[in-house]
């Protein structure tokens, strides 16, 4: 595990689940539609008051949505 | 269009306008402090003092308008518009941090002339910039 990247996320299956776009997802969080994208795609992290506000959106506790990769590094 | 494409459009208009007007007043302070020291290499001592105190002027709305810009910059975009924005400064500060004291030794031992300003400036620049953009087309 490295500390660059070590969070796995189903944010695309629930964002696909509401028909939602990636523009309309990070309209509603308050961020861009790139940012939602390295969310999505492992590339960033979200903090912690953005991983909540994702969670809230959602209405599904945060260890639902983010959990700890696989990787042994 | 859903309620949060429209929130997210806001945003980016307000994201645009705001570097808009950021390299709008740039350019025009760039413009008058560029002009005038165009002025003052071209006739040395003779240039007036009101010209001074205009490129003088351009220069100080220059620094206000990077100080301010960045304020507003930095208070208006995502966690990951400034976490690209740090790794990039980042890259960049290695990129002179490495350049400068290998630049300034090679030129003790005489195989190279003295380290230049304006090239490591240039080049800490160039490469901040290329990470950003690298981290931009990563998640594009």
């Amino acid at each position: 595990m490295t500390w660059e990247q070590w969070l796995e996320n189903r944010l695309r299956v629930l964002r696909a689940e509401r028909g939602w776009s990636q523009a309309e997802l990070g309209g509603r969080l308050g961020v861009s539609r790139q940012a939602v994208n390295a969310i999505e795609t492992g590339k960033h992290d979200p903090s912690l008051p953005l991983a909540f506000r994702i969670a809230r959106l959602f209405e599904l506790p945060i260890e639902d949505i983010f959990s700890e990769g696989n990787s042994n590094g | 269009m859903g309620e949060g494409e429209q929130l997210h459009a806001r945003r980016r208009r307000k994201f645009w306008i705001i570097l808009g007007s950021l390299a709008l007043l740039g350019a025009i302070a760039g413009f008058f402090s560029g002009f005038t020291v165009g002025l003052a290499d071209a006739k040395g001592a003779e240039v007036s003092a009101g010209m001074r105190a205009l490129g003088a002027a351009g220069i100080l709305l220059l620094a206000a308008a990077t100080a301010f810009g960045s304020w507003k910059f930095f208070t208006s975009v995502d966690e990951v518009e400034v976490a690209d924005n740090l790794w990039a400064s980042l890259i960049g500060f290695y990129a002179y941090a490495i350049l400068f004291p290998a630049w300034w030794l090679l030129a003790r031992i005489r195989l190279i002339g003295s380290p230049d300003e304006w090239v490591i400036y240039g080049v800490a620049m160039l490469t901040a910039t290329a990470a950003y953009l690298y981290r931009k087309w990563q998640s594009r």
